[in-house]
C-alpha cells in the first residue's frame, strides 16, 4: 500500500512538473499560452538563442520586456532544465582561456612559440609519457621540475591526477601551476578531432627610430666646400621619399592552422609588411615563396619501441637545440634569453608559422625521441635575402662565377629587386654628380632572395640518467651560387664608408663586422658552405640543474678538432627552492663566431654600437644598417649573469632581479648592469612596487666614449580591483651621465663649444597610468596614458603586446578592446596615438664649424597606429 | 505637448543639430568623399552592413536587405557631420641638405554635413515576400575648403608677424545625389532560413563646383606700388573655377541569404556606371607688366566613371552573454576600369554590436578603405596615388518608443600621403610683375621662389571625426 501511495505521489509530481513549461525548450506557442505578449514570447526565444540558456527563472529579468509582475506571474508556471550547448573543445577552451590570452599577449616576445603552446593547452600531453625535453620546453617548467617528475615515473609510479602531480617530490609550486594546464593524466580532456584556427591581422605601424633614420638618409652629391656645386633638395634621394614611406600602409597577416589532435598538422601563413608588394600584385609562385606553410605528422606511441615519439614535418619548421648556440632559427632577437621561466626555448622540431623569413627552414625534418636517446635530421632548401656586392649598374658582382655576398640580412622592408635597382640607379646618378666620393656608387645593396641556401643538420642526444643528457648538433649550409666575402678590418673601411673624410668614424667596434664569415678568402681557403658543430649537456643534481653548450664555426681549422676555430660557450645553472630561485650563467662568444642560426643569451644583439648603428650616414648605402637592425645573433661578449627572485612572505617579494657583468669582446668595454625590484602587498588588492636599474659602461682608454652611468628609479602602485579589473600608476626617473652629445653643448652647434664640457648629466622622467576593465567575461578594455620628458634619454614602455621606445618629450595613449564574439571567435582592436617632439640634429662634421642653420630643435611627430585581429578557432 | 510630440521633437532636434557649414576634404575634389551609407547603426560598426536586417537604410547597402527586414513599413532619416582637419607639411632640410622631416605650413579645420532618407514597404504572401523601397542620399560629396596665407619673413627675428602677401583659397561645393528605387523578393525556406534577391536602379545627378583663387593683400599691393612707382605695374590676382554637372544612372543587384539563426551571407554587385560630366572651366588672371590678362573658358564634356564594386558580407549572431551581432564585409573595387593609372583595390569593413546587460548596445567597428588622389600634371598627364584611410567607429542607440529608434555613430579616420603643393611658390615672385631685379615684397633676397614638384611634395595628414545620427520609424 505504501509503495502504491509513493508511486501515485511520484506520478502526480511528474504530472505536476510536466504541466509546467520549460523555458529552455518551450516553443513560441507554449509561451503564448502562458499569457505572454507576442513581443515577450519572441524576446524569450531570442534570449535563449542569442544570449544564453536560462539558468534560473530569475534570468527572465534580464529581458527588458519582462517586468517583475510578469516574472511573479510566471514563476509557478515555468521550470528551467539544465542545458549546455558547448562541446568538449569549447569547454576546454573556456577552461584555459586566461592562459590563451596570456600567450596571445606574449606573442610579440615569443614569435611563433605561442602556437605550439596553445596546441598543447588545447590537447594536452600525457604527463606519464612525456620526455625531459617536452617538459622543459613548457613555460616556467624547469629542468629540476622535469627531473622530479621523471624520477618519480622511473620508479614505476604513475601520476593519477592534478593533486597527485602536486605531491611530486621536488616539483616547485611555479612548475606545478604552469605544468598542470599542459598535461593530462589518464584520459585526455578532448578526444582526437579536427581543430581549426584562422587568424587575420591588420596593423598600421610606424618605423622605429633606427629604421626611420636609415630610410631618411639621403644620397647626395658631395661639394667639398665648392659653392659652385648645388646640392638639390629632393626628398626622393632617400629611400623614404623614393618609396613614399609617409603613406599609411598596413601589415597584413593571414594564418590558417588545421590539425587532427596532436597527430596531423597543416598550416599556412602569409605576412605582407608595410611598403611590400601586396598579394594581389604577386604571382602564385611568389605568394608561395613569400608564405609559410607546413604539413606534419606526430606520433606519441611508435609501435616498435616503448614510449618513442616521432615528428615528421614538410614545409616550414623550427629547429632549436641546447642553448641556441648552434641552431635556433628565428628572425627575432630577444635580450637576456636565459631559457628559464617564461624566457623559454621549445626544444626540437616544431612547425613554424612565425613571421621569420630569413632564417626560416623550408624542407623536411624528422625527429625521433625516446627517454634514453633522441635523434633528429633536417634539410632545407630556400632562397635567402642578402646584402650583395653590386657594380655601378646594380648588377651583382661575381667571384669564381658565383654571386659575391656580404651578409645575410633580415630587412626592415622586403623591397622587390627591380624596385631597388631603379632606386639605386637614381641614387648613383646623384652621388656621381658632384665631387667624386671615395666610393662613387652603391657598392653593396639589399637583394631579396639573393642566393639559394641548402641546409642540412642533425641533432643526436643520449640521456644516460633521468635529467642528464648529452647532445651533439651540427648543420651545414651549402651555397651553390654564392660566395660570402668579407674583407678584413682595414679593407672594410673603404668598402663600407662612402667618403674617406668619414674613415675616422670606423672604430675598433667595427671589427665585429669584419668577423662576418667568408666562404672565400683569397690565398687562404675557398669553399661553398658554412658549418657549425656543437655539443650540449645538462644534468640535475638535487634542486640544481646545470647545462651548457659549446659550438664551433668551421673556418680554417679541422671539423674534428676542438678549439682551432671561432667558438661560443654558454654554461648555466639554476637552483630552486619553494620561494626562491637563483640563476647563474656564463657566456663567452668569439668575434668570428658568425652563426646566423644562433640565438643565445646576450645583453645586446650583434653590431650594436658599430658604424651600422651609429654612423649610418657615413655608409656607402644606409640600408646596410639593416644588418644591425635585423640582427638576431648575440654580440660577442664574455661575462657572468646572476638572477634571482625571492618571496619573503605574502607581503614582501623581491621580484626578478639580476646582475650582469660582461665585457664586449671587440673593444673591451666592460659593463655592469643591475636591476632589482621590491614589491610590498599590504593587502592582496594593493601592490606597491619599487624598481631600480643601474648600468655602468666603461672603457679605460682614450676612446671618445669613456664612461657612462645610467640610473633608473621606478615606483608604481598597482590595485587589483573586483571583477579582475586593474589600475596602475607608475612614475619613473632616469639619469644618464656620459660624455656629451654635441647637441647638448652650448651652443647646440658642432664645434662651437664656448665652454669645456667633460661630461653631461641627462635627466628624464615618465608618468603613466594603466587600466583594465572587464565589462564581463567576453568584453575587456585596456588602456594606458603616458607622458614623458627626457633629455636625450630613451624611455621604454611595455604595451599589451609589444615594447615601445620613446625619446625626448611627448605623450601616448592607447586603448585595446578584446571582444569574444562567440566561444570560438575573438576580435582584438587596438588604437594608439603617440604625439611627441623629437630633436632633429644630424652631425656630419664633428668638431668642425658648419655654416648656416643646422639645428631644428623640435619637430613634432604624430602617430596613429591601429591593429585589428580576428581569430576564429573551432 | 504630449509624450509623443516630445519624443518626435527630441528626435528631430538630434537630427537637425547636424546642420553646419558645408565643407569637406580637398583631397576628394575629383572623386568626392564617398559615404557608403547613412545608416548610423551600420556606420558605428565600421559600415559593415551588406547583410543588414534591422534598419531600412540597409537597402542602400544591399537591395536584397529590403525583404530581409522584418518590417512591413519603415522609414529612416540620417545625418552625417564630419570635422575634417587637413595639415600640410613642407619638407625640412638641414644645412647638410638632408631631408630630415616635415613641418606644418597650413592647417585647416572644416565641417561638412549631409542628409539622407529612405523608406520601404513589404508584403508577405505565405513563404513569399515582396518589397519596394526608395532612398535619396548623397553618393559623393565634393565639398572642400582650404585657406592658406603667404607671408614673407620680415620681423620673425623679433617675434613679430611677417607681413601677409596673399591669401590662397580653394572652395569646392556640390555632391552627387543618388535617388534610388529598390525592388526585392524574399523566400522563406526553412525555419530561420530565407533567400532574398534585390535590384536597384539609381538616378545620379549632381554638381561639382570648384574654385581656386589667389588674392594679393592690400599691404602687398601698396608696398609693391610704392616700390615700383608705376601705375601700370600691378600684382595680378588669379582665379580658376569650374562648374560641372554630373548625370547618369547606376544599377545594383544583391542577394542576402540567411542560412540559420546564426549565420547570414550577402553579396552585391554594382556594375561600372558612366556618367556624363558637362560644364566649363574658367581661368582668369589680371594683366601685369608685359603680360596680357588671361581669360580662358574651356568646355568640359567627358565621361565620369564610377568603377564596378563587388561586395561580400557576412552576419554572425552567436550565443553570447551580451547579445551580439558581428558583421564582416570585403569589397573589391575595379578602379582599373577608369584607366590604367589605377589598380583594383580591396576594402575591409568589420563591426560588432554587444548588448551590455542586454539593455544597452555598444557598437564598435573598423574599416580600411582605399581611395585615389588624382593629380593632373602641368603637361596634362594624370598621376593617381592610392591612399588608405583606416577608420575606427563606435556607437549606440536608444529606443524612444516601440516604433521609434535613434542611432548614434561616431567615427575617427585618418590618412597620410604625399601631394603636390597646391599653390606653387613661383607665383609670389614679385620681380616678374615689376620687371625689377630686386624683390619689393621679400626682404630676404636669397629666397628661391620656385614651384615644388614631386621632388619635394607636401606631406598631408588628415583626420576626420564624424558623427552619424539616424532616426528610424517602423510599423
Amino acid at each position: 500500500m505504501r509503495k502504491l501511495l509513493l508511486l501515485l505521489l511520484a506520478l502526480f509530481a511528474i504530472g505536476w512538473l510536466a504541466a509546467k513549461v520549460d523555458l529552455n525548450t518551450a516553443q513560441y506557442s507554449e509561451l503564448r499560452q502562458l499569457g505572454l505578449s507576442e513581443k515577450q514570447a519572441r524576446d524569450i526565444l531570442d534570449y535563449r538563442d542569442y544570449v544564453a540558456h536560462f539558468a534560473s527563472i530569475y534570468d527572465l529579468r534580464q529581458i527588458p520586456s519582462i517586468d517583475q509582475r510578469t516574472l511573479l506571474r510566471l514563476k509557478d508556471a515555468v521550470v528551467v532544465s539544465f542545458r549546455q550547448e558547448i562541446d568538449d573543445a569549447e569547454a576546454r577552451r573556456q577552461e584555459i582561456r586566461d592562459l590563451l590570452e596570456r600567450l596571445d599577449s606574449n606573442e610579440g616576445a615569443s614569435e611563433g612559440m605561442a602556437d605550439v603552446w596553445e596546441d598543447y593547452l588545447m590537447t594536452p600531453q600525457n604527463v606519464n609519457r612525456m620526455h625531459f625535453d617536452d617538459l622543459v620546453s613548457l613555460p616556467n617548467v624547469s629542468a629540476v621540475d622535469a627531473a622530479a617528475i621523471l624520477t618519480r615515473l622511473a620508479r614505476g609510479d604513475t601520476i593519477a591526477d592534478m593533486r597527485d602531480l602536486r605531491n611530486t617530490v621536488g616539483l616547485s609550486h611555479y612548475g606545478y601551476t604552469n605544468l598542470r594546464s599542459y598535461v593530462y593524466y589518464k584520459e585526455p580532456p578532448i578526444k582526437n578531432r579536427m581543430f581549426y584556427d584562422a587568424q587575420m591581422q591588420f596593423y598600421t605601424r610606424y618605423f622605429e627610430e633606427g629604421a626611420h633614420d636609415m630610410f631618411h638618409e639621403p644620397f647626395l652629391r658631395s661639394n667639398y666646400g665648392n659653392a659652385g656645386i648645388v646640392i638639390p633638395h629632393d626628398k626622393r634621394l632617400s629611400y623614404w621619399g623614393r618609396f613614399n614611406l609617409d603613406q599609411v600602409d598596413p601589415d597584413l597577416i593571414y594564418k590558417l592552422r588545421i590539425r587532427y589532435g596532436n597527430h596531423l598538422k597543416l598550416g599556412f601563413m602569409n605576412h605582407t609588411g608595410k611598403a611590400e608588394t601586396g598579394l594581389t600584385d604577386k604571382t602564385a609562385r611568389q605568394i608561395i615563396n613569400d608564405s609559410k606553410w607546413y604539413a606534419g605528422y606526430e606520433n606519441e606511441k611508435l609501435p616498435w619501441l616503448g614510449n618513442t615519439r616521432m615528428k615528421l614535418y614538410l614545409g616550414h619548421y623550427r629547429a632549436t637545440y641546447g642553448e641556441g648556440l648552434v641552431m635556433e632559427n628565428t628572425d627575432f632577437y630577444s635580450a637576456r634569453k636565459t631559457g628559464f621561466g617564461f624566457s623559454k626555448r621549445i626544444l626540437g622540431i616544431t612547425p613554424d608559422l612565425s613571421r621569420t623569413q630569413e632564417y626560416a627552414l623550408r624542407g623536411g625534418a624528422v625527429e625521433l625521441s625516446h627517454p634514453k636517446f633522441g635523434a633528429s635530421f633536417w634539410a632545407s632548401d630556400d632562397y635567402k635575402d642578402a646584402i650583395v656586392y653590386v657594380d655601378e649598374n646594380g648588377d651583382p658582382k661575381l667571384q669564381d662565377g658565383k654571386k659575391k655576398l656580404f651578409s645575410y640580412v633580415v630587412p626592415t622592408i622586403r623591397f622587390d629587386n627591380d624596385e631597388m635597382q631603379l632606386a639605386e640607379a637614381a641614387f648613383n646618378t646623384e652621388i656621381q654628380s658632384g665631387t667624386t666620393y671615395a666610393m662613387p656608387y652603391l657598392n653593396l645593396a639589399y637583394r631579396k632572395d639573393a642566393f639559394r641556401e641548402k641546409l642540412w643538420g642533425t641533432h643526436l642526444q643520449y640521456n644516460p640518467f633521468v635529467g642528464t643528457r648529452l647532445g651533439f648538433t651540427t648543420y651545414t649550409a651549402l651555397y651553390d651560387d654564392a660566395h660570402f666575402m668579407v674583407p678584413d678590418y682595414y679593407g672594410l673601411q673603404s668598402l663600407l664608408v662612402r667618403d674617406s673624410y668619414y674613415y675616422p668614424k670606423f672604430k675598433m667596434m667595427d671589427a665585429e663586422i669584419a668577423g662576418l664569415y667568408s666562404t672565400h678568402v683569397d690565398g687562404k681557403y675557398s669553399r661553398d658552405y658554412r658549418r657549425v658543430i656543437g655539443f650540449d649537456a645538462g644534468t640535475v643534481i638535487g634542486n640544481t640543474a646545470i647545462q651548457g653548450e659549446y659550438a664551433e664555426l668551421s673556418v680554417d681549422g679541422s671539423d674534428f678538432k676542438l678549439g682551432d676555430d671561432p667558438s661560443a660557450l654558454l654554461i648555466s645553472a639554476n637552483t630552486q627552492f619553494e620561494n626562491l630561485y637563483l640563476i647563474a650563467l656564463y657566456r663567452d662568444y668569439d668575434i668570428d663566431f658568425d652563426n646566423p642560426y644562433s640565438n643565445a643569451f646576450s645583453e645586446h644583439e650583434r653590431f650594436d654600437d658599430t658604424i651600422l648603428e651609429k654612423n649610418v650616414y657615413a655608409l656607402t648605402n644606409p640600408i646596410l644598417s639593416d644588418i644591425y637592425l635585423g640582427s638576431t645573433q648575440a654580440q660577442p661578449e664574455k661575462g657572468i649573469y646572476f638572477e634571482t627572485r625571492y618571496k619573503f612572505n605574502n607581503y614582501f617579494t623581491v621580484g626578478r632581479s639580476y646582475l650582469d657583468i660582461f665585457q664586449r669582446k671587440t673593444d673591451g668595454r666592460r659593463t655592469a648592469r643591475f636591476q632589482s625590484e621590491l614589491e610590498f602587498r599590504p593587502l592582496f588588492q594593493l601592490g606597491l612596487r619599487l624598481r631600480y636599474k643601474n648600468q655602468v659602461n666603461r672603457i679605460e682608454d682614450f676612446a671618445d666614449r669613456g664612461v657612462s652611468k645610467t640610473n633608473e628609479y621606478t615606483a608604481s602602485i598597482r590595485t587589483f580591483l573586483s571583477n579582475r579589473d586593474f589600475l596602475e600608476f607608475e612614475y619613473r626617473y632616469n639619469t644618464v651621465l656620459s660624455p656629451p652629445y654635441t647637441s647638448l653643448t652650448n651652443p647646440g652647434q658642432p664645434g662651437e663649444n664656448t665652454m669645456a664640457a667633460a661630461m653631461t648629466l641627462m635627466t628624464g622622467d615618465y608618468i603613466g597610468v594603466n587600466y583594465t576593465h572587464n565589462f564581463n567575461e567576453n568584453l575587456k578594455l585596456q588602456g594606458s596614458f603616458i607622458y614623458w620628458f627626457s633629455h636625450g634619454i630613451s624611455h621604454w614602455d611595455w604595451e599589451d603586446m609589444e615594447i615601445d621606445f620613446m625619446g625626448d618629450k611627448g605623450s601616448k595613449a592607447w586603448i585595446a578592446l578584446h571582444s569574444r564574439i562567440s566561444q570560438n571567435m575573438y576580435l582584438n582592436l587596438k588604437f594608439r596615438n603617440k604625439t611627441y617632439q623629437t630633436q632633429e640634429y644630424s652631425i656630419r662634421k664633428y668638431n668642425e664649424p658648419v655654416e648656416g642653420e643646422n639645428y631644428f630643435p623640435r619637430v613634432e611627430r604624430k602617430e596613429n597606429t591601429i591593429r585589428i585581429s580576428l581569430d576564429y578557432r573551432f | 505637448m504630449n509624450k509623443y510630440s516630445k519624443i518626435v521633437l527630441t528626435a528631430a532636434i538630434l537630427v537637425l543639430v547636424a546642420t553646419g557649414l558645408a565643407a569637406w576634404s580637398i583631397t576628394d575634389t575629383y572623386f568626392g568623399n564617398k559615404q557608403g551609407g547613412y545608416e548610423a547603426r551600420s556606420f558605428s560598426m565600421g559600415a559593415a552592413g551588406t547583410f543588414n536586417d534591422l534598419r531600412p537604410f540597409g537597402i542602400a547597402a544591399n537591395p536584397a536587405n529590403l525583404t530581409l527586414l522584418d518590417q512591413r513599413l519603415a522609414f529612416q532619416g540620417g545625418a552625417l557631420i564630419t570635422r575634417n582637419e587637413d595639415n600640410r607639411h613642407i619638407p625640412l632640410y638641414n644645412s647638410f641638405d638632408n631631408y630630415i622631416d616635415d613641418a606644418v605650413y597650413a592647417s585647416n579645420i572644416n565641417f561638412f554635413d549631409d542628409y539622407a532618407i529612405a523608406g520601404m514597404g513589404a508584403l508577405q504572401f505565405g513563404a513569399f515576400k515582396m518589397g519596394l523601397g526608395i532612398y535619396r542620399k548623397p553618393l559623393l560629396d565634393f565639398g572642400g575648403y582650404y585657406h592658406e596665407e603667404i607671408r614673407n619673413n620680415r620681423n620673425t627675428d623679433n617675434d613679430g608677424y611677417p607681413e601677409k602677401l596673399a591669401i590662397n583659397k580653394i572652395e569646392n561645393t556640390g555632391n552627387l545625389m543618388q535617388n534610388a528605387g529598390v525592388l526585392s523578393f524574399g523566400f522563406d525556406l526553412l525555419d530561420c532560413a530565407q533567400m532574398n534577391f534585390g535590384a536597384e536602379l539609381s538616378l545620379l545627378q549632381g554638381k561639382q563646383e570648384y574654385s581656386k583663387t589667389i588674392r594679393w593683400s592690400q599691404w602687398a599691393i601698396d608696398t609693391f606700388a610704392d616700390a615700383v612707382n608705376n601705375a601700370s605695374k600691378v600684382l595680378p590676382n588669379y582665379e580658376i573655377s569650374s562648374d560641372t554637372e554630373l548625370d547618369g544612372m547606376q544599377l545594383k543587384a544583391g542577394t542576402a541569404i540567411r542560412f540559420n539563426k546564426r549565420f547570414g551571407l550577402a553579396a552585391t554587385y554594382t556594375p561600372k556606371a558612366t556618367l556624363d560630366r558637362t560644364g566649363s572651366i574658367k581661368e582668369h588672371r589680371e594683366a601685369y607688366y608685359n603680360a596680357d590678362a588671361i581669360d580662358n573658358t574651356l568646355t568640359i564634356d567627358e565621361d565620369y566613371i564610377l568603377p564596378a564594386e563587388i561586395r561580400l558580407g557576412i552576419l554572425y549572431q552567436p550565443q553570447n552573454i551580451m547579445r551580439t551581432w558581428f558583421n564582416l564585409d570585403a569589397e573589391y573595387v575595379q578602379w582599373s576600369q577608369i584607366s590604367s593609372h589605377y589598380e583594383d583595390q580591396f576594402n575591409l569593413y568589420a563591426g560588432v554590436e554587444h548588448w551590455v546587460e542586454n539593455r544597452f548596445p555598444l557598437r564598435l567597428g573598423f574599416q580600411a578603405q582605399n581611395g585615389y588622389l588624382r593629380e593632373v600634371e602641368t603637361d596634362g598627364s594624370v598621376i593617381a596615388k592610392r591612399i588608405l584611410t583606416p577608420m575606427l567607429t563606435a556607437g549606440s542607440s536608444f529606443q524612444l518608443t516601440s516604433f521609434l529608434t535613434i542611432d548614434l555613430g561616431f567615427g575617427y579616420s585618418w590618412r597620410e600621403y604625399e601631394a603636390i603643393d597646391l599653390f606653387g611658390d613661383a607665383y609670389y615672385n614679385d620681380r616678374i610683375y615689376s620687371g625689377s631685379s630686386t624683390y619689393a615684397l621679400w626682404p630676404n633676397s636669397h629666397i628661391t621662389l620656385i614651384n615644388r614638384g614631386w621632388e619635394n611634395p607636401d606631406k598631408v595628414r588628415e583626420n576626420n571625426i564624424s558623427l552619424n545620427t539616424g532616426i528610424t520609424f517602423t510599423w
